[in-house]
């Protein structure tokens, strides 16, 4: 099994749900979070007024998925956030050692 | 017996309540059957531990031990799965020996299947604990003795009311009270509710009980009925909604087999079934069921809340409310202290007529008091039709609800009043379809008219509120009208379609039965029905595309409204539920914000530094007034990148000329490509000198991104353009500067016409060839809102080539000055903003000038759409 988390524009969060969503995958969670990656804070300029970003918003998503649906659900999610721009976040994915349904007391893939 | 039949047996027990509850016995009484079950249980495990465990002394132990039911099993209301609390006190430090019999009594009940709640201490112990623990004071004035061995233990009652004698208890009981349902929910309406513990819960109704206890020794609800404390008709209110939340506890409790209070939406649902609550017309039975409920709890909370007001009250206090007059508003109206009092002629007016009822609510809304306890009796006990006048159009009852709404401080304390008693239906009926309407979403917690009452009360809070929010609110100029769209933002729930949509037409209904003018009418229709779009715009699009901020700038119309939708958007979300406003989402929201608000060309000062710098540059030319609003009007960019001996020349030449000819100087922005262009005159030259220099810019083929305008009370004008040269890309030659001044200083001093310069240029080939303007596709907002001394007029519209020569000189042909003016284009998009004022200097606010501008300017745009030759072009 594998943990995704994936670090996204805030307003692409819809967008990655029912990527998601399509490839049969059900379970997501989303955090509110502020990012500082190599799109760092940016001063914004609009029409005289400056604004300075530091942190910015960003969306934390976590899946657990089985082995073989790893791969469609990084490509759904590349898919579904990317617009090519500095800012577009990352995808980290990691081994997951096990998962138990709290309510059935079920484990392994059978609990995601 | 063994332990499984004794579990076996207190489970008959506990199903043996639900049967009786659910045949009609009232839980009161089988709450005391299913109590009185407990005690023989308890009693006889006390007897038996003390005889089977060995080595005690039966005759010593027994005689320096007591053991008393506290808390709700000493009321004798528990529900089937309470926890069973005992208290045990002995006369001196316990031994050895009863320690064993202690842990011997609690190992059996626990093998009987109760859960239970212990404490041991000794007399004296206790006895502090009374003085410091609120929570041992009152289960302990619940207590019931149970056993007794004899030493005859003066009353655990007397003791308690030893300790509560001090001034402060009931303060302390009530505080109590507040920092549980802090966590279960302060508020009556809540979606999910705890039945104990949440507002409005059997906490309330025990506090009245305690208190009764401490001042008046009286021992229920009942006796202070009888003895004449509390008045009959409350008596009644509070012992039904006891019975509806002891019976609501059984349920909760029989169906989870388990201690359970909350009343949760499953719940609800099963037992809305269960007690025969079916849908009706537009009302599902699940409502039907929890509006019943909350009529409950709400009535049966405020009593309390006002019993415990006048329990609190001390005796001089009260001789003093009766001895001061207060202060007379009007003849029959006196403001005291704390309320209103008004005569029997104001009673008699405000049952039969609504605009009077109005008129009172307005006066304790000005004044921060409440309203008279006699009215809200009549209220209580009336049908409130009140004089049917409130689905009557009434420009009357129309003002009086603008002017209740108009200062924070007491608006949702009055409305709310006025709510639970439908006082408020008679003012606005519409408020009264969101009645304790329930929101089946897993983010809302309040009821929709509680949530909207919290966003009332959130708002009126931040006059005090540092920060963005706080100096938005306070800067809004008709408070008023945000209040009543926040008193109707929701009123759309529940009906078939978008809710915002829906609310929108209610809105307008609203506007036109109080009879709002115009402004008033769209303002509070138009928050209504955007109520949604910032926080979309902020949390679920792409914030940093200025074309969404443009279109929202757009929809909204003016700053001033935007400002409103800001407030409301924030507020709207903290009365959500506590801890929904994060921190996350606040400065999301108020990043977005700004960004539609520079579309309106609101720009802040800029940072402190930008401040000083300005500060400096207006020494270094010398100081004085002039030098200052020069230096306050250079936009940042000119600033940063123009020489101090550019800026010092042209100013030095603008004021020694006095703007004759016209001084023109203009930097280069390489990063953006773009050059400003700063044109510095005085209004003395010519008239409508702005159009005439966009005219001068759009024949050399500049493109205006940006400008800024600025008059001085002495006529020096100074106008900032920031351009995109289409014909010469880089920095500006000299000789091309010198070209584009010299038609400039030829326009205005009317050696030439706009027309003349315009036709003398051949059609460029570098020129734009899209031209997204189209006919009827502008929008002209006029608005008197935003600004103190100007009239704001937003243009939004499509790109063309020129277009703000067009606006401009109809601005001026409509005998406006402009004061102010920011252009900005984005794209294929632009929005320009003009401060101007007519030529007396004041504003334009007659409803027929207002509409002729918008005319006028739609009409040029239109023509200069489908006929660009017949605007010059």
């Amino acid at each position: 099994m594998k943990k995704i988390e994936a670090v996204i524009r805030h307003h692409k969060l819809e967008d990655a749900k029912t990527a998601l969503s399509n490839i049969g995958i059900r379970g997501i969670t989303a955090t509110e979070v502020r990012g500082f990656g190599r799109q760092k804070g940016h001063t914004e300029t609009y029409r005289g007024m400056e604004y300075n970003v530091d942190f910015l918003p960003k969306i934390k998503l976590e899946v657990v998925v089985a082995d073989s649906m790893a791969a469609a659900a990084i490509e759904a999610l590349i898919k579904a956030t990317r617009t090519g721009e500095i800012g577009d976040g990352k995808i980290f994915v990691s081994e997951l050692a096990e998962v138990v349904r709290i309510r059935t007391g079920e484990t392994g893939e059978g609990a995601i | 017996m063994d332990n499984a039949s004794r579990r076996e047996a207190l489970e008959s027990a506990r199903l043996e309540y639900g049967r009786s509850v659910d045949e009609g016995m009232s839980v009161a009484e089988a709450a005391r059957r299913f109590s009185d079950a407990i005690d023989r249980r308890v009693v006889e495990r006390i007897r038996c531990s003390l005889q089977d465990t060995c080595g005690i002394d039966f005759e010593n132990a027994a005689a320096a031990i007591a053991v008393f039911a506290v808390g709700g099993y000493g009321r004798r209301e528990l529900a089937p799965y309470s926890d069973i609390d005992l208290l045990i006190v002995s006369d001196r430090r316990i031994s050895e020996a009863e320690v064993k019999w202690i842990k011997a009594l609690v190992r059996d009940l626990w093998d009987d299947g109760m859960s239970l709640s212990q404490s041991v201490c000794t007399r004296a112990e206790l006895r502090r604990r009374f003085q410091t623990e609120v929570e041992t004071a009152t289960s302990a004035l619940d207590a019931r003795l149970l056993f007794d061995g004899g030493s005859g233990p003066e009353s655990l009652q007397a003791v308690v009311a030893a300790a509560s004698k001090s001034k402060r208890f009931t303060e302390r009981l009530r505080a109590g009270l507040s920092a549980e349902q802090e966590k279960f929910g302060a508020r009556v309406n809540l979606l999910e509710p705890d039945v104990k513990r949440s507002a409005g819960g059997l906490r309330n109704l025990q506090l009245a009980r305690w208190i009764g206890a401490v001042r008046h020794g009286c021992g229920s609800i009942e006796e202070l009925g009888k003895a004449g404390i509390l008045r009959e008709d409350r008596v009644e209110c509070l012992l039904a909604a006891r019975e509806l939340l002891m019976r609501l506890r059984v349920e909760l409790h029989l169906h989870a087999r388990k201690t359970s209070d909350m009343l949760l939406r499953c719940e609800q649902l099963r037992i809305a079934k269960k007690w025969g609550y079916t849908d009706a017309a537009g009302i599902l039975g699940v409502e039907r069921f929890m509006r019943m409920y909350f009529q409950h709890v709400s009535q049966a909370r405020e009593i309390v809340e006002r019993f415990a007001d006048q329990q609190n009250q001390t005796p001089w206090r009260r001789t003093a409310n009766r001895l001061v007059s207060g202060l007379q508003l009007e003849s029959g109206i006196r403001l005291m202290a704390r309320r209103l009092e008004v005569n029997d002629a104001w009673l008699n007016l405000a049952e039969q007529s609504d605009e009077a009822l109005a008129h009172l609510a307005k006066l304790a809304a000005w004044h921060g008091v409440d309203l008279d306890e006699r009215l809200l009796d009549r209220l209580d006990r009336g049908d409130n039709s009140g004089g049917g006048a409130a689905t009557a159009p009434s420009k009357t009852l129309g003002r009086v609800l603008l002017q209740i709404l108009e200062q924070p401080g007491w608006i949702a304390r009055t409305l709310r009043t006025l709510h639970r008693r439908r006082g408020l239906a008679r003012i606005l009926p519409e408020f009264e379809r969101i009645r304790c309407l329930m929101q089946f979403n897993a983010y809302h917690k309040y009821t929709v008219d509680e949530h909207t009452l919290t966003m009332l009360e959130y708002a009126e809070g931040l006059i005090h509120e540092k920060g963005l929010l706080g100096e938005s609110y306070r800067r809004i100029g008709r408070k008023d009208l945000l209040h009543l769209a926040i008193l109707l933002h929701d009123v759309g729930k529940g009906l078939p379609g978008d809710h915002s949509e829906e609310g929108e037409k209610i809105a307008l209904e609203v506007a036109d039965r109080l009879m709002l003018d115009d402004e008033e009418r769209s303002t509070v229709a138009t928050l209504v029905k955007m109520h949604l779009e910032l926080s979309r715009l902020a949390f679920q699009r792409d914030a940093s595309d200025h074309r969404l901020c443009m279109r929202l700038a757009r929809d909204i119309g003016s700053e001033e409204l935007l400002r409103k939708l800001f407030v409301l958007t924030c507020v709207d979300l903290m009365a959500v539920g506590p801890g929904n406003f994060t921190s996350w989402r606040a400065e999301l929201l108020a990043s977005v914000y700004l960004r539609c608000r520079s579309m309106f060309g609101v720009n802040a000062d800029g940072s402190d530094d930008d401040r000083l710098e300005r500060k400096r540059l207006a020494e270094r030319l010398g100081g004085g007034e002039i030098a200052e609003g020069f230096a306050g009007a250079l936009s940042l960019k000119c600033l940063r990148s123009t020489d101090f001996s550019k800026l010092r020349n042209a100013f030095q030449t603008w004021t020694a000329t006095n703007g004759w000819p016209a001084v023109i100087s203009a930097c280069h922005h390489p990063e953006t490509g773009t050059s400003t262009y700063l044109v510095l005159t005085h209004e003395g030259c010519t008239e409508g000198a702005f159009h005439k220099i966009c005219g001068a810019l759009a024949a050399h083929r500049l493109e205006v991104l940006s400008a800024r305008i600025r008059s001085f009370d002495d006529g020096l004008v100074m106008d900032q353009f920031e351009v995109q040269d289409v014909h010469h890309g880089g920095e500006p030659t000299v000789e091309r500067i010198e070209k584009i001044g010299g038609t400039i200083r030829r326009v205005l001093s009317g050696e030439l016409t706009v027309s003349d310069v315009l036709w003398s240029g051949r059609s460029s080939s570098f020129g734009p060839k899209r031209s997204f303007l189209t006919a009827g596709n502008s929008q002209i907002a006029v608005d008197n809102e935003s600004s103190d001394d100007c009239t704001v007029i937003d243009v939004f519209t499509a790109n063309r080539r020129g277009l703000l020569y067009t606006v401009a000189r109809g601005i001026f042909r409509l005998g406006l000055s402009v004061r102010f003016a920011t252009i900005a284009t984005y794209e294929e998009s632009v929005m320009d903003t003009f401060y101007v004022v007519e030529a007396d200097g004041l504003k334009a606010t007659r409803p027929d000038r207002i509409r002729m501008i918008r005319d006028h300017l739609s009409s040029d745009l239109d023509k200069l759409a489908s006929d660009p030759r017949s605007m010059g072009f």
